[in-house]
């Protein structure tokens, strides 16, 4: 029995590095071209990961990252307690719960009726114009949304139209999440098809001939083909999503928001950057934002082991 | 097959130097073996060059003076100034708008220049006492008294300029930095102006109270005007400077001020309830620009104020000229005139309004990376010294500037009226060497600000003081700081979002005193008490 385990456990073992060892002399190259790869996220994305050390201290730039004195939790602690701790956790997670539920599954849906144009070109035209908005720069966009909201604006124009006053939209707190989330569906609903119509194509023909035979109706073809075949890259997409559930790009809020709105528009991360970059407090924005991470984190994992329970696939 | 492996390979090199190549050019960038320096031309022999003392110094560039060349070692009095200083300087000048990140990269990567110029007490945690304590700069206290003659004896020369020119502790926290023309002590270079064409067609003459600017306002509406009263805020509580507010006692931003030598906070004043409402009700009667929060100076004020959209605002002294001469391009008739601040009740007494102060903040300050701060601080020293100034300020006598009839200094054309077609602001910098300067030459400012309209407006906002304003050059102890800024980025944020939403109606003014109550709750007596602790040792100092 125990040689039986030993043998076992060697062959285990033997058989990584055996298979390691065969794919690299079969795929040298390959091997070769993941040095960069490696580095980049050795020096990029991993190095830089160290400096988190400074939301444990007070840092203070001529001492250096090591020289600085350690405070433990006190900038935790700190943001913990502050008065606008909740206002900033609330207004990150309902923003991002319209993104999930109104964003998410746009293109999804973009991506289905895309599926059933057989018209060419209109096609293509349909798909070209809907991902242009992706390239143009947030800084730009949001110049466009200010002019759109405007008490002069277009959207004032039409509601003036039908006697509603003039208004400045975005000193609406009410107004601030549709805004920010019908903008965002815009600029981004085109380019997330791409990957949706990548998997439409790799259903196989024969799945909807099958479908036809029994009598299934266009309709009905997509409830029993069409979604049931896309439905694990909706998966992965979808747990990748809820990782970020604490995450706002803070670039378009700052750019969009203003005192008035700070009750709905205030996130995290505009707060670590005017804490951050503003107010030079590195230490603090350092204990926010890993903060802000670790929930991400726990968040992902969990989507991760329920999406396996549900419907069997995973990131890992 | 064998071509393809040598193209992937190369292709993986390629890949792999880029990455490596990204790293170093940024280290390059702030390390003390930059080589930018080397390359400033240099009249005398190499062996003479050699002999001569010289020092890094990082530098902000104007962005006038960036548009010609990429940094001051290019400049043409940079040669001028190493001979007549005997001091070769290597400049680093930071990207334009990246100074502040650029300075926190050379700190925290410890590449020390041998000197910078910055405003330390703002942007570095715990100001220039701290900074000394983190080893970043010497206290050079000491070697300035000693070596600097013609900076001591300007410091010297005002009460008030000694003391905003030391910290507490007793180090000169700002070496070069003053204001040496008594005539420009003080002077307001921000306050309130309007359209006299428009003014001129109400009929009402110009507006000294806060009655006659509500009379004036209503007239504007009347006439069709979109906004008769509107200013940049950029979505800040901002850029209002005390107009308005010092009517009633108060700063308009969320500030400490001081009466007699007591510390108070403006925002939770009576005179502050009063402010509000006064915005408030303009606001409901139309008569602020309803979209006032997002407004910036160039990309709408200005625009608006030419198009005759706006009928006042506040701005800086050059709008006034900038704006009429734009105005002129297009064919606009506006002739805008600065108007007093205005005051509750006829012949009150103003105690706010904008002023620059004597110590500026941006200064030189030498760091524990230099071999020889000696020579920086006589270098530094000779920029106060009478050819110092007229070489920094002026240039050269029959090239850059000359005497006129009345034995004034006066530009020559070739800055004025640039044969190569530069506007006079940007031939300024580009052919004199003039972001360097700490000082300002009172001759030249009056250059600056000519027209007529300017002169009336310094002696319009003349006529208020600013005695309820705190000096600027409070110093905190670290244990103060910490505290002070817990307290205040909370607040600040507080009152900025109160402010606003009173002024535009969403927030009821009977709500004022629990606005009051939630400030005090938030700690604003523990942080008048550091505010009036630091202005007590300022009075000591």
């Amino acid at each position: 029995m125990e040689q039986v385990v030993s043998i076992k456990r060697k062959k285990k073992r033997r058989n990584i590095f055996y298979m390691l060892k065969e794919d690299y002399k079969k795929h040298k190259l390959i091997y070769f071209m993941l040095i960069p790869v490696l580095l980049y996220y050795i020096i990029f994305q991993y190095g830089p990961m160290l400096g988190i050390v400074i939301g444990f201290k007070d840092y203070r730039p001529g001492l250096g990252i090591f020289g600085s004195k350690w405070v433990g939790f006190e900038y935790f602690q700190h943001f913990l307690s502050s008065r606008y701790f909740w206002r900033l956790v609330k207004n990150t997670l309902t923003i991002n719960f319209y993104l999930l539920l109104f964003g998410f599954p746009a293109p999804i849906i973009l991506a289905l009726l895309l599926n059933e144009v057989k018209h060419k070109a209109f096609k293509k035209t349909v798909q070209t114009i809907t991902y242009m908005p992706h390239f143009i720069s947030l800084v730009v966009v949001s110049g466009i949304i200010v002019d759109l909201v405007a008490t002069d604006g277009v959207i004032n124009d039409i509601l003036a139209f039908f006697g509603f006053q003039r208004q400045n939209l975005l000193t609406i707190s009410g107004l601030f999440r549709p805004i920010f989330v019908t903008s965002d569906i815009w600029q981004h609903i085109g380019w997330g098809t791409i990957i949706y119509l990548a998997a439409l194509s790799g259903i196989s023909p024969s799945l909807y001939e099958a479908a036809k035979i029994d009598g299934a109706n266009r309709f009905k073809q997509i409830i029993h083909v069409t979604l049931p075949g896309i439905a694990p890259t909706i998966t992965i997409l979808l747990i990748m999503r809820i990782g970020k559930m604490m995450l706002v790009g803070w670039e378009k809020i700052i750019l969009l928001y203003n005192p008035v709105i700070y009750e709905t528009a205030d996130v995290i991360s505009s707060f670590v950057y005017r804490k951050g970059l503003l107010e030079f407090d590195f230490s603090y924005s350092t204990a926010v934002g890993l903060f802000n991470s670790v929930i991400n984190f726990g968040l992902l994992i969990a989507a991760n082991k329920i999406g396996k329970k549900i419907s069997g696939s995973g990131l890992w | 097959m064998v071509a393809k492996k040598i193209v992937a390979i190369m292709l993986v090199f390629v890949m792999g130097l880029a990455v490596f190549s990204g790293c170093s050019k940024t280290e390059d960038n702030h390390g003390k073996q930059s080589t930018s320096g080397e390359s400033s031309p240099s009249g005398s022999d190499s062996a003479d060059k050699d002999k001569r003392p010289s020092f890094e110094y990082w530098h902000p560039i104007h962005a006038f003076t960036a548009k010609g060349m990429e940094s001051h070692n290019e400049h043409p009095f940079a040669p001028r100034l190493a001979e007549e200083t005997g001091v070769d300087v290597k400049y680093v000048n930071p990207p334009v708008g990246q100074e502040e990140e650029q300075l926190n990269l050379i700190f925290s990567s410890q590449n020390l220049p041998d000197a910078f110029h910055s405003n330390l007490s703002e942007n570095y945690k715990g100001g220039v006492d701290g900074a000394i304590a983190d080893g970043i700069i010497i206290n050079a206290t000491e070697l300035i008294e000693e070596h600097a003659p013609n900076y001591m004896a300007m410091m010297s020369a005002d009460e008030d300029v000694r003391r905003d020119s030391y910290t507490d502790e007793g180090t000169i926290k700002a070496f070069g930095s003053i204001i040496p023309a008594p005539e420009m002590r003080g002077l307001p270079f921000w306050g309130p102006f309007l359209n006299k064409k428009l003014l001129d067609k109400t009929g009402l003459g110009i507006p000294e109270t806060i009655d006659d600017w509500e009379t004036m306002l209503i007239a504007f509406k009347d006439m069709g005007i979109k906004a008769p009263f509107t200013w940049p805020a950029n979505n800040t509580i901002g850029f209002l400077n005390d107009v308005f507010s010092g009517a009633y006692g108060v700063p308009s931003e969320s500030e400490f001020f001081k009466e007699g030598n007591v510390v108070k906070y403006g925002p939770i004043q009576e005179g502050y309830r009063e402010f509000l409402t006064l915005l408030n009700r303009w606001y409901e009667m139309g008569l602020l620009d309803a979209d006032y929060l997002s407004r910036n100076m160039n990309k709408h004020v200005k625009p608006m104020l030419i198009n005759g959209e706006a009928g006042a605002t506040v701005a800086h002294l050059t709008n006034l000229e900038q704006l009429e001469h734009l105005a002129k391009a297009d064919n606009k008739d506006i002739d805008l005139i600065a108007v007093p601040y205005p005051v509750l009740n006829k012949g009150d007494q103003i105690h706010f309004r904008h002023f620059l102060s004597n110590v500026k903040k941006e200064a030189t300050f030498i760091t524990t990376a230099a071999d020889d701060p000696v020579t920086i601080v006589k270098w530094i020293d000779y920029l106060y010294s009478p050819e110092g100034i007229e070489l920094t300020v002026w240039g050269d006598e029959g090239v850059t500037f000359e005497y006129d009839e009345q034995g004034n200094k006066k530009y020559t054309d070739l800055v004025e009226n640039n044969p190569d077609g530069l506007p006079f602001s940007y031939a300024r910098r580009q052919l004199v060497i003039h972001d360097i300067i700490s000082t300002y030459a009172w001759d030249e400012q009056k250059i600056f600000y000519d027209t007529e309209d300017q002169h009336d407006a310094w002696e319009r906002w003349q006529k208020a003081d600013y005695e309820n304003v705190l000096p600027e050059s409070l110093l905190f102890t670290v244990e103060e700081q910490e505290g002070y800024s817990r307290i205040m980025s909370e607040v600040d944020t507080y009152v900025e979002e109160m402010f606003t939403k009173f002024v535009m109606g969403i927030e009821s003014l009977d709500n004022f005193d629990q606005f009051v109550a939630t400030i005090k709750d938030m700690g604003i007596d523990e942080a008048t008490a550091y505010k009036q602790a630091s202005y007590d040792r300022y009075l000591d100092r």
